[in-house]
């Protein structure tokens, strides 16, 4: 009998043809009964039935599910509950805005700088070879040549050397530029192609000296004015002349191989010596970087053995292009990005927690609408409605608060710790608006089902009256939460700060007071000599001892905190060999002069001139890396070519001095070795003067007196080592600023969700606090009380936040900590669980809470107990 | 419309199932005809109206249907309660005792 049961299937119109048909045929007899003509039962009937066609399209509505006509219609009660409360929308689109604002905009970062593919072709495809001992260093001659018989895993493989700042003079004018050298098949390994002209052609490394030059888009622009007659024009690059034979593309950014200017092709026939290589290599198809490197194991061991002694222990380490031009910011990046996603979190909560309470506020209202025959559904698209459409609003403002965050962080990059590579190429691309459609849709619907709570499980109408505290239990968590998350972000900023703070008062291992100094390069032609050079240092230095105004005066070739070259050393009878070190030549007097400490031995003096036995000072790192447990006073080292001497050599220790910052205020680790001026004729030199005057007049004096000496040379650099000190330590405040940022926008929030909890408690409890007063309870009583519920709330989530703190750094401890021979870390001489950071956050929280609670706090104590009772 | 209309559409809800309860599985005509008895006007006119209420009742779980034979042996769908509707009906009942017996507390100016 049964054909087709209900729920199989959609019921299509014929059903209801069917039954409607029926109920005709049914009411038709019944009139007939009563007596009615066959027609006019008929009538009558089809009368009572009702219309047909609006039967069917109310049918049909109804099988499209729980009515969606109504949707437009509750979707305008929404927009309307909206503007009945201003305020409440408004606090909701502020917060969610703010959340999805930060994190949106610290993805756009971190995905823009880390993740996007570098703008070459296959750029997936390009690797970065290095050579590895103790750590990751370049690559001398011999070991490219190994490299270029057998690169196994790579279809290309190129070389460069880090660039160097040279001086370009042009018709235009003279500039200082970056300068690259690299090998001719760079960019064909890259698959760069020139913009204007071409880029070098094979061969055009065979000559001693390049003739031919390839220059960035940028200096295009900038030196000639976009001039496409560039190609075929003749410029000088430190004294050397050289035809422009391209252009590069705009898109060839500076970031990689390095922000050159100027490219000129490595010369294969004149050898360099020591270790300044580094390889660029394009991997087959399907080759991971790692499975390269494991491959060019086999061409380490093979070079290892068939020229043992120098070479050894040292292997290849191959890593992505990507990785190479941005990997150094990984880890600040992503902590940014953490802290981002935790301001996000802290929002929703926030928004989820002012739902609930308007949800448990209307309560009342929906327990009645329930009772009155509303449809569940629509009790519950209400509230949802709202919550999404605030969650749209907020999350479009958000957008607008991301691409202005997006502007502050190009702003602010540069003072972030090294600064921020790729920066030009930081925007809101296609992957951040994914990130924040899923910021904004989650949060709509952890807002829509906070909205909704409040309507399932309705109290019947006359009880609702009694259930008053209804969901403040699932509020007070979601504000604990919120403390707990805030805590963490605020723990972070304190360590922070109390790194910055360390940061400033950790000595130098010089005295910086009144230092300036100035920097010549001494790289044209009228320099190729080392006694040319040694006459200008002379006769520099004699006239800066000489100026009005100027102290101790000493030159050098690298002064700590500016950039330094490496000097590949060996040590006799250690292994692996070379090492590299950093390298300063100075002139004597120049550790006194600097306020070095000299540990042993002596400093140089005017006797150690060229000719004269060759002897070295080294820093208590070299003496402890190497001569641990001996004097090295007395004993030698081997210096190998490098830009200061031009073959290897023994050298004589005669003295050890203290450590100094070499290249930045937070690292101890290098081992420097220093040579006499006159025994290394450096090719750039810079002259440190203790100097009592202004800073104008050390500009004047060192230009008028460079020019004394050499009209064609003009200084640069031309500084004070406290404005330096200041630009170093520029990076940690930079991360500071950020990190602050965050951790004040997530105490704000936090305490926003706090101040409405506690006025919507106090509210709510009116009656009750009414009632005790009458009973005799003092309005400071109830103030207290209130005060004190604020605080455990936010006790509880302090406590969370605490422990949830300490267990991060706990996991991240290796990353954490900047020690000596670890460059990334973000904490300098602090401990994560610092008492003084761990007290101040504890204590900023539980003030702010209590600030926030004060309000609805003294509201509570000047209840009215008679009004309150009489109410309801 | 409105509010109004969700009380209209509420009543609809629990007379039909509280007509499906005590007479047991009946067809439209039969629902329709008890519901005119029982409830003066509210489906004077307009007997199709009680089609769509009963479809949106069928998808909700509340009641059931399948084609059977009527009195004088024509096809005929049947509707009959499920045990979810027997718990909706005794809710909303329940629901509607405490509203009625405020409105009469009301009303009558209690309290």
């Amino acid at each position: 009998m049964r054909e087709q049961e209900s729920g199989t299937g959609m019921p299509g119109d014929g059903r209801l043809r069917e039954e409607l048909g029926e109920h005709l045929r049914m009411l038709t007899e019944e009139y007939q009964r009563q007596g009615k003509s066959p027609r006019a039962a008929r009538r009558a009937a089809r009368l009572k039935l009702g219309g047909e066609e609006q039967i069917r399209l109310a049918w049909r509505a109804a099988r499209r599910g729980a009515g969606w006509e109504d949707t437009g219609r509750d979707a305008r009660l929404a927009l309307r509950g909206l503007r009945r409360s201003p305020g409440f929308t408004a606090l909701g689109m502020i917060t969610l805005a703010l959340g999805v604002g930060a994190a949106t905009a610290v993805f756009a970062l971190a995905q823009s700088v880390l993740w996007q593919p570098l703008p070459f072709a296959h750029a997936e495809q390009l690797v970065v070879i290095y050579a590895s001992a103790r750590r990751a260093g370049a690559m001398s001659e011999e070991e490219q040549k190994a490299l270029e018989e057998r690169h196994p895993g790579m279809t290309g493989l190129a070389f460069f050397r880090y660039p160097e700042s040279a001086s370009l003079a042009s018709p235009a004018g003279a500039d200082r530029v970056l300068g690259c050298t690299v090998s001719a098949n760079l960019f064909d390994v890259m698959e760069v192609r020139a913009a204007l002209g071409r880029t070098f052609l094979p061969g055009e490394d065979a000559g001693a000296a390049p003739r031919v030059a390839v220059i960035s888009h940028d200096l295009w622009m900038r030196e000639f004015g976009g001039d496409r007659g560039v190609v075929g024009r003749s410029v000088t690059l430190d004294g050397a002349p050289l035809t422009v034979v391209g252009v590069l593309p705009e898109s060839f950014r500076p970031q990689f191989p390095s922000n050159g200017a100027v490219y000129v092709p490595l010369s294969r026939a004149v050898a360099a010596g020591g270790r300044s290589l580094v390889g660029v290599g394009r991997l087959q198809q399907g080759t991971s970087a790692a499975q390269a490197e494991r491959a060019l194991g086999a061409v380490s061991a093979d070079l290892a053995r068939r020229s043992p002694g120098s070479e050894k222990g040292w292997t290849f380490a191959v890593h992505p292009q990507l990785e190479y031009a941005t990997g150094y910011v990984s880890f600040q990046l992503e902590m940014l990005l953490g802290a981002g996603v935790l301001l996000w979190l802290i929002a929703v909560t926030n928004l989820g927690s002012l739902f609930l309470g308007r949800s448990f506020a209307r309560r009342q209202e929906t327990s009645l609408r329930a009772a009155l025959g509303a449809a569940r559904g629509r009790l519950l698209r209400q509230p949802a409605l709202e919550a999404v459409a605030v969650a749209l609003a907020g999350g479009g403002a958000g957008l607008a608060v991301a691409a202005a965050g997006v502007r502050c962080l190009r702003v602010l990059a540069p003072t972030v710790g090294d600064g921020i590579p790729r920066i030009d190429e930081v925007g809101l691309h296609p992957a951040s608006f994914e990130f924040a459609a899923g910021a904004i849709l989650t949060a709509a619907l952890v807002m829509a089902l906070c909205a909704c709570a409040g309507a399932v499980r309705l109290p019947r109408v006359m009880q609702a009256g009694h259930t008053l505290g209804a969901g403040l239990r699932p509020r007070r968590a979601l504000i604990a939460a919120q403390v707990a998350m805030a805590t963490v972000l605020l723990t972070a900023a304190g360590l922070f700060l109390g790194s910055m703070l360390l940061m400033r008062r950790a000595p130098l291992g010089f005295n910086p007071d009144h230092l300036r100094y100035a920097r010549v390069s001494l790289q044209g032609q009228g320099y190729a000599g080392a006694e040319r050079r040694a006459e200008f240092a002379r006769r520099w230095l004699e006239r800066a001892r000489a100026l009005p105004g100027a102290g101790d005066a000493v030159l050098a070739s690298h002064l700590p905190l500016t950039p330094a070259y490496a000097l590949p050393f060996a040590v006799p009878g250690h292994t692996p060999s070379p090492q590299s070190g950093i390298a300063a030549a100075v002139t004597p007097g120049y550790f006194r002069a600097l306020g070095i400490p000299l540990l042993r031995g002596r400093g140089f003096s005017g006797g150690d001139r060229a000719g004269a036995a060759a002897v070295a000072v080294i820093n208590q790192n070299l003496a402890q890396h190497w001569f641990a447990g001996q004097d090295p006073v007395g004993q030698s080292l081997t210096v190998l070519p490098s830009h200061l001497v031009n073959s290897a050599g023994a050298v004589r220790i005669v003295g050890v001095v203290e450590n100094v910052h070499e290249v930045g205020v937070d690292e101890v680790d290098y081992d420097t070795v220093y040579l006499p001026v006159a025994q290394a004729a450096p090719r750039e030199l810079m002259l440190a003067v203790r100097w009592r005057g202004d800073t104008a007049g050390w500009n004047a004096a060192v230009r008028r007196l460079t020019g004394q000496v050499d009209a064609g040379l003009a200084p640069f650099h031309v500084t004070s080592m406290a404005a330096t000190v200041d630009e170093v330590l520029a990076g940690t405040r930079g991360n500071l600023e950020l990190a602050a940022g965050f951790a004040v926008l997530a105490a704000v929030l936090a305490c926003l969700g706090l101040y409405g909890v506690m006025a919507d408690a106090v509210a709510r409890r009116e009656r009750e606090i009414g009632l005790r007063m009458a009973l005799g309870a003092s309005s400071h009583s109830v103030l207290a009380a209130t005060l004190a519920e604020a605080a455990r709330l936010t006790g509880t989530g302090l406590a969370a936040g605490l422990a949830a703190a300490l267990m991060l750094a706990r996991l991240w401890r290796g990353a954490l900590y900047l020690d000596p021979g670890h460059h990334d870390g973000l904490l300098y001489r602090m401990q994560t669980g610092d008492p003084r950071v761990l007290g101040g956050v504890a204590l900023l929280l539980l003030g702010s809470a209590c600030l926030a609670s004060f309000v609805p706090a003294r509201r509570a104590a000047r209840t009215d107990p008679m009004r309150a009772l009489r109410a309801d | 419309m409105g509010d109004k209309a969700d009380i209209l559409r509420g009543t609809l809800d629990l007379m039909v199932l509280k007509t499906l309860e005590t007479l047991g599985p009946l067809h439209g005509y039969g629902i329709a005809r008890r519901l005119e008895q029982v409830s003066d006007d509210l489906l004077a006119v307009n007997q199709g109206t009680l089609y769509p209420a009963l479809l949106r009742l069928e998808q909700r779980g509340w009641i059931r249907s399948a084609w059977g034979s009527s009195e004088n042996n024509r096809r005929a769908r049947f509707y009959s309660l499920t045990p979810a509707g027997r718990r909706q009906l005794a809710a909303e009942a329940r629901e509607w005792q405490h509203t009625a017996a405020m409105m009469m507390r009301v009303l009558r100016g209690e309290r």
